[in-house]
């Protein structure tokens, strides 16, 4: 692996994570993290959508009129994102009852725009894809650490099961949304402690 | 690179054909699945609410069936007076449909018929914080003692309001006594932690107070005199 390649796919873990770094996909990263597996499903799905609008738009990229470019753009995203809900209706009936109306609202989520918009009209399918797929790992890792700690100390489980004992009083704030922002607000702190070079110049 | 006009709507026209057609074929060649997981989903809550299951359990589609066909009778009832007409059948859409314009003169009650466990199971629904939430609860045969609740579709928030067929809130409403002695109504929802009658509140759901709130009112809707009241007040057929 080249370290171009490299920088496409891992970039977006760390150093350009889409969460921490461009603050985008809030809304879902508050609202599934309040478990576990939810924000597992809920990363699966976006992986699927992102890895695919990104390949599809960027095979289309020279073939994509600029005028209408956003629109063409939303409709792409719109229809994987239906049939990724078709899809987990019929295989994860469980997960999808869960996960509700977010599934959904991936249309909206400004990292499936945002990466369209920014890389994938610039570069070919594969790049694009791996693009994609990074940061896809970029949102998971940030979800999956959200939810973790909201589980946990909300509710004294990891993924449904109780690993906390009777002794542990749950705490209500991390189950609410606000836990998951404070939760988001020590990771930045953390990572920008990890590696200043990303903190902006006064 | 500039495109002509015509290019432009050529191209909006054959991506809006492509995707509608990407779109309905995953929908239509997905539905058969959908709908059956939805049967067998419907059937688990039924048989799950009546107590016939029990929570964790996941029957496959012929033992859900089965148990299904076996122990649960389908019955009709007269609104307004609460007797019993005969067999039904249950058909919850068009029920729902039904509804959105009165309260029809007769409904589908499933009575459990399976021995020791005898109890009725009500469709019941209502407005959430977001969305429409459907379920199911059953009554013992004593007709005021709660059974089970339990909901099989609803889009409130996951983790908050989407709490509401987690165990631990299902589990709250087993032994809830609807009406008191006199006939009174009291069964609620109340805020977290602000129980008083424990024979009739259930403790709320915490950072879901007005989805929480919402059950509660949605089952005392469902239990007045112009639902299912009559049908409970009505003395054991």
């Amino acid at each position: 692996m080249d370290n171009e390649t490299k920088d496409v796919l891992f970039g977006p873990v760390h150093l350009k994570n889409p969460i921490t770094l461009q603050v985008l996909g809030i809304c879902s990263a508050l609202a599934v993290t309040s478990k576990l597996e939810t924000a597992f499903v809920m990363s699966a799905a976006l992986t699927f959508v992102l890895v695919g609008s990104n390949v599809v738009i960027s095979m289309l990229r020279n073939k994509i009129p600029s005028s209408i470019r956003v629109i063409t753009q939303l409709a792409i995203i719109a229809s994987l994102v239906i049939v990724a809900d078709q899809v987990m209706k019929a295989y994860l009936f469980d997960a999808s009852k869960q996960l509700s109306v977010f599934v959904g609202l991936i249309i909206t989520n400004c990292i499936v725009m945002g990466r369209a918009e920014a890389f994938a009209m610039a570069n070919p399918p594969g790049k694009s894809a791996l693009d994609g797929l990074g940061n896809s790992m970029g949102y998971a890792v940030i979800l999956i650490i959200v939810a973790f700690f909201r589980e946990l100390l909300g509710s004294g489980k990891l993924m449904g099961a109780q690993v906390l004992g009777d002794w542990y009083q749950p705490n209500g704030l991390m189950v609410m949304s606000p836990g998951a922002f404070f939760l988001i607000g020590l990771l930045i702190w953390a990572q920008r402690s990890y590696s200043p070079e990303l903190n902006e110049n006064e | 690179m500039e495109f002509s006009n015509k290019y432009i709507i050529g191209f909006a026209l054959a991506l809006c054909l492509v995707c509608s057609l990407v779109v309905s074929t995953s929908a239509v060649a997905l539905k058969d699945l959908q709908d059956a997981n939805i049967k067998l989903d419907t059937q688990i809550q039924i048989l799950r609410v009546a107590g016939l299951i029990e929570a964790g359990d996941k029957p496959g589609v012929e033992r859900a069936n089965e148990l299904y066909t076996a122990n649960i009778k389908e019955i009709s009832v007269e609104t307004a007076t609460g007797k019993v007409l005969g067999l039904g059948k249950l058909n919850s859409k068009t029920f729902i449909k039904a509804v959105k314009s009165g309260m029809p003169d007769s409904y589908t009650v499933l009575e459990v018929t399976y021995a020791g466990k005898e109890c009725y199971v009500f469709l019941v629904w209502g407005n959430g914080l977001w969305s429409t939430m459907y379920g199911y609860i059953a009554v013992e045969a004593d007709k005021n003692t709660v059974k089970g609740l339990t909901f099989y579709s609803h889009g409130e928030t996951p983790g908050l309001g989407g709490e509401i067929d987690a165990d631990y809130f299902r589990d709250d409403w087993v032994g809830k006594l609807i009406c008191d002695e006199n006939g009174v109504c009291m069964i609620d929802v109340v805020k977290k932690g602000k129980v008083k009658l424990p024979q009739h509140q259930v403790d709320g759901i915490s950072g879901a107070t007005i989805t929480s709130v919402a059950v509660g009112d949605l089952v005392r809707k469902w239990f007045d005199d112009e639902h299912y009241g009559k049908f409970l007040h009505s003395e054991a057929n």
